[in-house]
C-alpha cells in the first residue's frame, strides 16, 4: 500500500467479506469477555480497597491479607491465566480454520 | 577483584561479544529494524520482558513496597496489567501487518504523511520521557555501587547503547535483551529460593512488619537524631503514601494498564516474529516472566523490610547496611538484602542484574526512537529514493542522533523525579497510541483526521495535567491522569472520526490483511 489518498464516506463503505468479518468478530468477542473478568478483577480490588477495608483486610494465613494476596499474588496469576485463554482459544480457531482449509482443498 | 566489577566485566563482555557476532546480519533494512523477521516465541519473548522489565522494575519496585508497603504493591499491580490487554486485541493483528516501525501502521492505515509524522513526534516524545528516567537511574547505580559521577554515567551507559544498537542492529540488540533478562532472573529466582530456604515465609514475615508499631532502633543517628517510626498498620494497606483518594487509584489502573499497549519500543517487536501465532506466543511467554518477576521483587520488598526490622531490633546490622536501608534510598533494598543473605558475590550478581535491565530497556527505546528518524523520517520524507544501503546507513546514524539526544536529557534530569517522568511516558502512550492502535485494528470507521486529533488532544492533555498539576482543584492532583486523558483521547478519534466520516477507500483490504487466519504451521 502507498501514501497516496482515496477516501469514501463511512456509510457507502462496502461489507467486509464474510471470511475477514467471522474471524474478527469471534476474537474481538473472546477478547472483550477476558478484558471484562480481567478488568472486574482489578476495579474490584482497587474500589472494595476504598470502600471495604474490614472485608480486604481479611487474615488469609500469618499476615497476608487479603488484598495484599489479591494484588501481589493472585493479579499476577491472572494476568498469565487471561493470556493464556486467549492463545487457547486462538489455538482453537486455529485448528479449526485448517480443518476447514483441508476440506475445502480436497473438494476441489 | 571484587565479585562486583568481575560480574559487570563478564556481563559488558558477553554484550560485545554478541554484538560484534551478529554484526553482519545489520546490512539490510529488514534485517536492521527487525532481525529479519526471525525470532521465534522463546527469544522474542525474553527480549519483550527485557524491555518491559527497567532497572526501574527490577530495583525500584522491592524498594517502593519496603518503604510504602501496599501503596508500593498497588503501582506494581497497575503496570503488571498492560502486556495482557496488549497480547489480547495487538500482538496477533499487528505482526499480519508487518511493517518496521509504529508510525508504519498509521501512515498506511490512512496513506498519510501527516500521521506519520505526527506518530514521530509522539514516538521520540514517549521514548525520550521513558529514556531519561532510566539513564538517570543507571547513572545513580554506577554513582551508588561504583562511586563514578553522575555525568560519567550517563555519557558511559549512552556510548554503550550507541555501540551495542548501532551496530548489532535488531539481532544483536534481541540476543543482549534476552540474555539479560534471564541474568535478571536468575538473580531473582536465587534470591528467592534462599529467602525462601531461610524461612522468611510470606505471612510469617508479613505478621511481623504488620504488628510494628513504634520506633526502629538504632536509626536515629542516620536520621537527624530521632529514631525513624514505623506503623505496620498503614504501611500494610492503601493510603500510605501514593495515593490521595479512590478517584487517583483508579487513574492509575487505566492509565498504567493502557499505556502498555502504546509504547513504541513493545509495539515494534511484534514486527520480528515470523509469523503472527509466534507474535501471539512470544506475548505469552513475555508475561510469564514479568508477572513472576513482579512477584518476585514484591516478596523481596518485603523480605527487606523484614530483614531491617528485626536486624534493627537485634542490633545485628552492620553500619554500612543501616545506612543502606535508611539512606540508601529505593534502589539499595535489593542488593542488601542480597548482601545479608549471599554475601558480596551474590551482590555482585544483582549489581550485573541492574546493568543489565539499565541495557536491555534502554536498546529497546534505541531502536524505537532510530527506528522513527531513520526510517519514517529519512527514508519518507528526506530520500524517498534511498538505496538499501543508504537506508542502513541512515539507520545507523539515528542510533548516534537518539543517543546524543538521550544523553543531552539524561544531564538535564539530574534532579527530577523519576516516578513522574516514567508516569508521563505510560500516560502520553495511554492516551495517544493506544486509542488509535486499538480503534485503528478493529473499527473500520476510524478517519485519519480522528487519529491525528485524538493524539493530539491525548498528548497535550496528558503533559498539562501533569506538569501544571498544581493549577488542577486538589481532588484531581494525581500522578497519572489517565481517569480523564485516556477516556478524552478516545472520545476525540470516535467523534472527529464520526464527524469526518471518510474513511481510507482500501479499509476493507486492510482489515483483510490484519486480520485473515494466518494458517501456517
Amino acid at each position: 500500500m502507498t501514501e497516496g489518498k482515496k477516501t469514501i464516506a463511512y456509510k457507502d463503505l462496502p461489507p467486509l467479506d464474510p471470511d475477514t468479518a467471522v474471524t474478527m468478530n469471534e476474537e474481538v468477542n473472546i477478547s472483550i469477555v477476558l478484558t471484562i473478568i480481567y478488568y472486574v478483577f482489578l476495579l474490584a480490588v482497587t474500589i472494595l480497597n476504598w470502600t471495604a477495608p474490614g472485608l480486604m483486610k481479611t487474615l488469609l494465613w500469618g499476615g497476608m491479607s487479603l488484598t495484599w494476596f489479591a494484588t501481589s499474588l493472585f493479579a499476577l496469576f491472572m494476568a498469565f491465566a487471561i493470556a493464556a485463554l486467549h492463545v487457547y482459544f486462538y489455538h482453537k480457531r486455529f485448528n479449526r480454520q485448517v480443518l476447514m482449509q483441508n476440506s475445502k482443498g480436497q473438494g476441489v | 577483584m571484587e565479585p562486583k566489577y568481575l560480574f559487570t566485566i563478564v556481563l559488558l563482555g558477553t554484550i560485545i561479544l554478541i554484538t560484534y557476532a551478529t554484526k553482519k546480519y545489520a546490512t539490510s533494512t529488514v534485517q536492521f529494524w527487525v532481525g529479519g523477521r526471525s525470532f521465534g516465541w522463546l527469544l522474542n519473548g525474553s527480549a519483550i520482558a527485557g524491555d518491559y522489565l527497567s532497572a526501574a522494575t527490577f530495583l525500584g519496585l522491592a524498594g517502593l513496597t519496603f518503604s510504602l508497603g501496599y501503596d508500593g504493591l498497588f503501582y506494581t499491580f497497575c503496570f503488571s496489567v498492560g502486556l495482557t490487554i496488549l497480547a489480547l486485541f495487538i500482538a496477533g493483528p499487528l505482526r499480519k501487518f508487518g511493517r518496521f516501525t509504529v508510525p508504519d501502521f498509521l501512515a498506511e492505515r490512512f496513506h498519510s504523511p501527516s500521521a506519520r509524522l505526527f506518530a514521530v513526534v509522539v514516538v521520540l516524545a514517549i521514548s525520550g520521557f521513558y529514556a531519561a528516567p532510566q539513564l538517570l537511574g543507571a547513572a545513580q547505580i554506577l554513582q551508588l555501587f561504583f562511586g563514578s559521577s553522575y555525568e560519567f554515567g550517563v555519557i558511559f551507559v549512552v556510548a554503550v547503547m550507541i555501540i551495542y544498537v548501532g551496530i548489532g542492529g535488531m539481532k544483536g540488540t534481541t540476543i543482549n535483551q534476552a540474555l539479560e533478562v534471564w541474568i535478571r532472573f536468575t538473580a531473582f529466582l536465587v534470591l528467592l529460593g534462599a529467602a525462601l530456604y531461610l524461612g522468611y515465609h510470606y505471612g510469617k514475615i508479613l505478621d511481623l512488619i504488620t504488628k510494628w508499631t513504634g520506633a526502629i532502633p538504632g536509626t536515629a543517628e542516620l536520621n537527624k537524631g530521632k529514631d525513624l517510626i514505623a506503623n505496620g498498620a498503614k504501611w500494610s494497606y492503601v493510603g500510605g503514601g501514593l495515593f490521595k483518594n479512590l478517584a487517583e487509584s483508579l487513574s492509575m489502573v487505566i492509565g498504567l494498564s493502557l499505556g502498555t499497549i502504546g509504547l513504541p519500543h513493545i509495539l515494534l517487536r511484534f514486527y520480528t516474529n515470523p509469523s503472527a501465532k509466534d507474535a501471539r506466543y512470544s506475548a505469552l511467554f513475555a508475561i510469564g516472566i514479568a508477572s513472576a518477576f513482579f512477584a518476585i521483587a514484591l516478596y523481596l520488598g518485603t523480605v527487606g523490610r523484614y530483614l531491617f526490622l528485626t536486624g534493627a531490633k537485634a542490633g545485628t546490622l552492620t553500619p554500612d547496611l543501616m545506612k543502606a536501608f535508611v539512606t540508601g534510598g529505593q534502589n539499595m533494598v535489593v542488593p542488601t538484602v542480597a548482601q545479608i543473605i549471599g554475601g558480596k558475590w551474590l551482590l555482585g550478581f544483582v549489581i550485573a542484574g541492574a546493568f543489565a535491565a539499565v541495557f536491555s530497556n534502554l536498546s529497546g527505546l534505541f531502536i524505537a526512537s532510530s527506528g522513527a528518524l531513520g526510517h519514517d523520517v529519512y527514508s519518507h520524507f528526506i530520500n524517498k529514493d534511498a538505496s538499501e544501503r543508504q537506508r542502513v546507513m541512515a539507520g545507523k546514524i539515528s542510533v548516534v542522533i537518539v543517543g546524543v539526544f538521550y544523553g543531552i536529557l539524561g544531564l538535564l534530569v539530574k534532579t527530577a523525579a523519576i516516578g513522574q517522568l516514567v508516569g508521563l511516558a505510560f500516560n502520553v502512550a495511554a492516551s495517544t497510541f493506544a486509542p488509535v492502535f486499538l480503534l485503528g485494528i478493529w473499527w473500520r470507521g476510524m478517519t485519519e483526521k480522528g487519529a491525528i486529533w485524538g493524539m493530539v488532544v491525548g498528548l497535550a492533555s496528558s503533559m498539562y495535567m501533569i506538569f501544571f498539576v498544581k493549577t488542577l482543584p486538589v481532588w484531581m492532583q494525581w500522578r497519572i491522569p489517565g481517569l480523564i486523558t485516556v477516556p478524552l483521547a478516545f472520545l476525540t478519534v470516535y467523534v472527529v472520526s464520526k464527524l469526518d466520516g471518510q474513511v481510507p477507500a482500501d479499509v476493507n483490504d486492510f482489515m483483510h490483511q490484519i486480520h485473515q487466519p494466518d494458517l501456517r504451521l
